[in-house]
């Protein structure tokens, strides 16, 4: 598992071993994916109700660009806050929380973080959520145990504010 | 040096592939937006038909992995891979799908029938015959509605 930046000192993502790409690639990759979408549509059809995969699909990829927009504005306009799209992951948290549990989120789609500070996030993972609740669903529920898993590195590597996150990367690019 | 200063540096040396991913697809949506509405097309053609996209990868003639690539809708597809697609499948890709069909079932069916007519000849007391149209009818075909519009015109 390693830690890759995105862009210059707010946003990173983790980049679990084995996989080929790191976790914000990978989810725009497939969120841009028809044939992806199509497979997981025909798996949860059961979810969409009465909608057509054709129409979730065209939402998905539309609201996919949007999320792309959004971070190519936040990344090229330092001066913005990704708190602006990273929200509480749990709506009743209030106050300074650390690692708290973010997501940033666009219609079905979702992006989970953990915010190491101010304007410094780090994605987790993400997923296409048609439930309410994220223990509804398996895949679901496999994006909220990677983000405690997420949190409890972090936290076993002393991470607890940007100057300790910061200690961890350096140290992770040492070896 | 500190651990910030020691992470700014490695900053300027990271990967940033994630950032010119999204840019690439701010610039081509146009593109990459019909390349999806093909591939989502290509797609159900082929649950529909049952057939594997192995299977049409032998009737395209092409390989399994360009197959792939199409149905990803991430490929910018050359107009001789949308002639394929559109013939083989029979989907529409192309304007030419429409216009053809429109060529071969809006056919309008019009039929003028004459048959001799003979004026009364107490009305003008000779002999005399003209050729009238006896009826005239129109039949055109509505390809949304799938029926024919009919009309008749009696002379």
């Amino acid at each position: 598992m390693k830690i890759v930046n995105i862009f210059a000192n707010r946003l990173y993502a983790f980049q679990y071993s084995g996989n080929a790409e790191n976790e914000l690639k990978y989810l725009l990759n497939i969120w841009n994916d028809t044939s992806y979408l199509y497979k997981f549509l025909k798996a949860n059809k059961n979810d969409i109700g009465k909608i057509s995969i054709e129409g979730i699909i065209d939402q998905i990829i539309d609201d996919a660009n949007e999320i792309d927009k959004t971070l190519h504005w936040l990344a090229t306009n330092k001066n913005e806050n990704l708190e602006k799209f990273f929200k509480q992951l749990n709506n009743l948290e209030t106050g300074y929380k650390v690692l708290s549990l973010r997501k940033g989120r666009k219609n079905y789609l979702r992006i989970y973080a953990l915010k190491i500070d101010d304007n410094c996030f780090i994605i987790t993972g993400g997923a296409i959520k048609f439930t309410h609740l994220m223990e509804e669903r398996e895949h679901t529920i496999k994006e909220l145990q990677k983000l405690e898993q997420a949190k409890q590195y972090l936290t076993g590597k002393g991470v607890f504010d940007t100057d300790s996150f910061y200690e961890l990367i350096s140290e992770q690019n040492d070896k | 040096m500190t651990n910030k200063e020691k992470f700014l540096k490695l900053v300027a040396e990271s990967d940033d592939s994630t950032l010119e991913q999204i840019k690439y697809r701010i610039k081509n949506r146009a593109m990459l937006r019909e390349s999806q509405k093909i591939a989502l097309k290509v797609l159900m053609k082929l649950d529909e038909l049952g057939w594997s996209q192995k299977k049409l990868a032998e009737k395209m003639e092409v390989s399994p992995q360009q197959i792939n690539k199409i149905v990803s809708g991430k490929e910018n597809l050359t107009l001789e891979t949308q002639i394929k697609l559109q013939n083989i499948l029979d989907i529409p890709i192309l304007a030419t799908y429409y216009e053809n069909l429109t060529n071969e079932i809006s056919q309008v069916f019009q039929v003028s029938e004459t048959e001799k007519y003979s004026s009364p000849t107490h009305q003008s007391g000779l002999l005399e015959e003209i050729l009238l149209p006896k009826k005239e009818f129109k039949m055109e075909y509505d390809s949304n509605t799938k029926e024919y519009e009919y009309y008749q015109k009696l002379a």
